[in-house]
């Protein structure tokens, strides 16, 4: 085609956006973080800047116009705030969180070819540029606050600079001019770890030319910081380079000789300079700016500063998922080629003529095994991505939310960096986004009742993530009202659930996990955000069909907190290989608790329900041939002893019968293609070696199924 | 020097109307079920492999008679007396399960025996008579007739994509 990009670089660009429009959301999120606390960090508005520049940038070239168009106003309003000239406020930033809800919604629509509605794109650019046109207050009569610059200073200045210069001036910070020489190989190194070791301190808000005289090899820059910090401090970060530091006096006018101010291209943008000819930092002459600007490698414009980004980017590869998938199923044959070896190995260890064969054959499986191991564990660990990118979706939905309701939401993320597979986090995000705002909605109070209840007004939602061996466990807290038992059970009464006798039976545990039930979170009425329809039940359901478990507890009046703990992978499993009625089956081994051996004796019948009783409580059981309906062939009777494998679901535990337990195996789940993929009960298919093909149980289907049937007949 | 111009030859004639057939001809795979024979356009088969242990598949449709595993894919295997309501009759070593592909998506056909390939251009293939029932007749695209030695043959040609898509209900 060479009427437009093909469809493998639309994709790529389409990834692209999308990955700059989440680190543009992230910034988005740490500027009102620190708005809330009065602080401002100008890079972050920068790199919100940049973020925007190359969105405009590419989808220019790939001609998505309503991108192109509204990173281009976005664009005029971040460089006014990022010049001061605008006030950053929360009607503005709720402007340019809309701005990343569109950039979605267009990405979702190119995605799939359609050409999408311009309009609600074309209202943003409106009110973003009004937004843009809300100058902030009027300049101060003094912005310089005593400090008497050189006009010819201020000349070389770039708006951005001389604002910054302002803002540090303003906040009451020192000036401070580091003289530093560097080697005209080296300087963008040295340089950057210059600015490295002053960035914790302070800001640095230009550097140039010193005037004074630089050798051919060297070139020796003048660093302006400002900082809050004593000058012992500031000269002890820079301990051991090449420079030197000076506090610029305020005030009291220096006596330094001046170079004729070059000529003045942009009048100063506030104020007009001090009159006073005492310039305390030397404005570079023409020429010198001119060579450095020539010779410096390290640019401070911010379109040069882009391409250097890219660089960066070019380390790292974008791969399709499935190409993964497919690696992983070439591992998957490979373990079966080496179990088919250890067959032959195992065929002729008897073989007394054999044994060098043996013990080389033996060595190189060893060998091979070991290998195979690591590819694997290589190939799983691509497939890991950080949970950060879906909690800074969540941290947009909570301001969404918190602001909808009229709640103040104070939201902190820890464990940001925890790594799961690629297709749990995708799974996992619309599940945890209602839980959250379930947490909004009804966990966090209104802020009168909180002050009532002696809270402060603003809610606290916590969600934490940690690696526990093979598993990562997410944990959603609030400091709401917990949960109300009474409510919860009149709820499952209500609905036929469970009867009244057995409720006052229930451990408050319990009590709590009847939210999960069908129909006990709904809400009577639909809500514009919630809906009518979708409950905790859907939750749990989401998150056990990634073979999580999922719990509640909540202490009253002190809060409530969800955990939901799922496996790191889903691509390699641990199975636990079973047999019933004379077939095979893998169970994945993360939905199995325990597993028994029962005789007939061990096994009760309530209400033509087989039970056993299991450490005092009672244990539904199910019997996998009838779960399948199997059919015992005449060789094969039920053996006299059978296993229960305990599995679990969410809070609920069954009890699986079964003939035989065979062992543990690692196995790929393969689909069964589209015709069988709904097939109750059944995930997927495996192959054990031997060309022998087993099916894997859905465990999570077949618990809800005798839960159902237990139900139905409670 | 080679002559300006040449003359058609009997050669380059049938030359020709071998391509044009070959372009208008279709190559059906024939194969015997319950003493019928079926076809299925060549294009559509992937594989032919012999019968092999099946794993059943429980909660499916009687015809689904199992899953096996092909070159690291999971396939169904479909009982095609049984999705045609033919007679059941004992399977021989000559059974075979045909590969075929459904929009990329591959199924099995256990068949009793494979025939070979006939090639038929359109005019030889018949819509199916309507005087087949409803339900039988959705499987059929068709009625192809051939000579075999002197004696006239009929192939049943199967509708693919209505053998192959079926429900599975909960």
């Amino acid at each position: 085609m060479s009427d437009g990009p093909t469809e493998k670089a639309l994709q790529e660009f389409l990834s692209e956006a999308q990955e700059i429009v989440e680190a543009f959301n992230r910034d988005l999120l740490t500027l009102d973080e620190e708005r809330a606390q009065g602080r401002s960090d100008p890079d972050v508005v920068n790199d919100a800047f940049r973020a925007v520049h190359s969105l405009k940038g590419l989808s220019g070239l790939f001609g998505v116009t309503r991108m192109t168009n509204l990173s281009h106003n976005l664009e005029n309003l971040l460089d006014s705030l990022r010049l001061g000239r605008v006030e950053l406020k929360p009607a503005m930033l709720d402007l340019l969180f809309e701005a990343v809800g569109q950039f979605h919604r267009v990405i979702g629509e190119t995605a799939e070819g359609q050409a999408g509605d311009a309009q609600p794109i074309d209202d943003l650019i409106a009110r973003l540029d009004a937004a843009a046109l809300q100058r902030a207050g009027k300049a101060e009569a003094d912005p310089f606050n005593g400090y008497q610059l050189d006009p010819g200073l201020l000349s070389v200045l770039t708006e951005y600079e001389e604002h910054r210069l302002r803002e540090n001036i303003k906040a009451g910070r020192t000036l401070y001019r580091i003289h530093a020489a560097f080697d005209l190989m080296t300087i963008d190194k040295e340089l950057d770890a210059l600015k490295g070791r002053l960035k914790p301190i302070g800001e640095v808000i230009t550097y140039l030319p010193s005037v004074e005289a630089a050798s051919d090899q060297q070139i020796e820059l003048d660093v302006i910081l400002g900082s809050a910090r004593p000058l012992d401090e500031v000269t002890l970060a820079i301990e051991g380079l090449t420079a030197q530091v000076a506090v610029i006096p305020r005030g009291r006018p220096a006596h330094v000789e001046s170079a004729p101010a070059p000529e003045v291209i942009r009048e100063p943008a506030a104020a007009a300079p001090p009159k006073a000819p005492a310039p305390t930092i030397d404005p570079p002459p023409e020429a010198a700016r001119d060579k450095a600007a020539a010779r410096e490698p390290h640019p401070r414009d911010l379109g040069e500063r882009d391409e250097l980004s890219l660089k960066s980017v070019a380390q790292t590869v974008r791969v399709d998922i499935r190409k993964l998938d497919h690696l992983m199923n070439i591992v998957g044959e490979l373990a079966i080629a080496r179990a088919g070896f250890q067959g032959i190995l195992d065929g002729i260890k008897g073989d007394r003529s054999q044994v060098v064969l043996a013990r080389a054959l033996r060595h190189e499986l060893r060998s091979l095994g070991r290998k195979l191991d690591e590819l694997q564990a290589g190939i799983l660990e691509v497939r890991m991505v950080p949970l950060g990118q879906m909690f800074d979706k969540l941290a947009r939905v909570v301001r969404k939310i918190s602001r909808d309701a009229g709640k103040e939401i104070r939201l902190t993320i820890t464990g940001a960096d925890t790594e799961l597979d690629k297709l749990i986090v995708e799974e996992l995000s619309d599940p945890l986004m209602h839980v959250i705002r379930n947490c909004i909605d009804h966990g966090i109070e209104k802020p009168e009742a909180r002050a009532k209840a002696g809270k402060p007004e603003a809610g606290a939602i916590r969600i934490w993530a940690e690696q526990r061996g093979n598993h990562v466990v997410i944990a959603i807290e609030d400091d709401g009202a917990g949960l109300d038992e009474r409510r919860l059970i009149e709820k499952a009464v209500a609905r036929g659930l469970l009867d009244p006798a057995q409720a006052r039976e229930l451990s408050q545990r319990e009590i709590y996990n009847l939210i999960f039930l069908p129909g006990v979170s709904t809400k009577e009425v639909a809500d514009q955000m919630s809906g009518r329809g979708v409950g905790m039940d859907v939750v749990k359901t989401n998150i056990a069909r990634l073979s999580g478990i999922i719990d509640i507890s909540s202490q009253p009046g002190q809060g409530t907190r969800l955990t939901i703990t799922l496996p790191i992978t889903l691509a390699i499993i641990q199975a636990l290989v079973v047999r019933a009625a004379g077939r095979t089956y893998a169970m994945p081994l993360n939905s199995v608790l325990e597993s028994l051996l029962v005789t007939h004796n061990d096994v009760v019948t309530i209400e033509r329900r087989e039970v056993m009783s299991l450490r005092g409580q009672t244990l539904p059981l199910a019997r996998l041939e009838r779960v399948f309906a199997l059919e015992r062939g005449a060789n094969q009777p039920a053996p006299g002893r059978q296993f229960v494998v305990v599995v679990g679901l969410a809070q609920h535990r069954i009890g699986l019968l079964v003939d035989e337990l065979v062992g543990q195996q690692d196995i790929v789940i393969k689909p069964l293609g589209r015709a069988l993929e709904n097939v109750p009960g059944v995930a997927g298919a495996t192959e054990l070696g031997g060309q022998q093909t087993v099916l894997v149980l859905d465990v999570a289907a077949i618990v809800e199924e005798a839960i159902a049937t237990q139900v139905a007949a409670a | 020097m080679s002559a300006p111009f040449s003359l058609a030859t009997e050669e380059t004639y049938l030359r020709a109307i071998d391509r044009h057939e070959a372009r208008t001809s279709r190559a059906v795979l024939t194969f015997v079920v319950g003493g019928e024979t079926y076809g299925v356009d060549i294009l559509h088969i992937r594989e032919i492999i012999k019968m092999r242990t099946l794993t059943e598949v429980p909660r499916t449709p009687a015809f689904v008679i199992g899953v096996i595993s092909v070159r690291g894919l999971v396939i169904p295997v479909l009982d095609l007396r049984a999705r045609l309501r033919l007679e059941d009759t004992p399977l021989t070593r000559a059974a075979r399960i045909l590969v075929v592909d459904r929009d990329g998506e591959p199924f099995g056909l256990l068949v009793d025996a494979v025939s070979g390939v006939v090639r038929f251009t359109e005019s030889e293939i018949e819509p199916p008579p309507a005087t087949l029932n409803v339900a039988d007749g959705s499987f059929l695209s068709g009625i192809g007739r051939y000579l075999s030695g002197r004696r006239q043959r009929m192939v049943i040609l199967l509708a693919l994509d209505e053998v192959v898509s079926f429900q599975v209900t909960r």
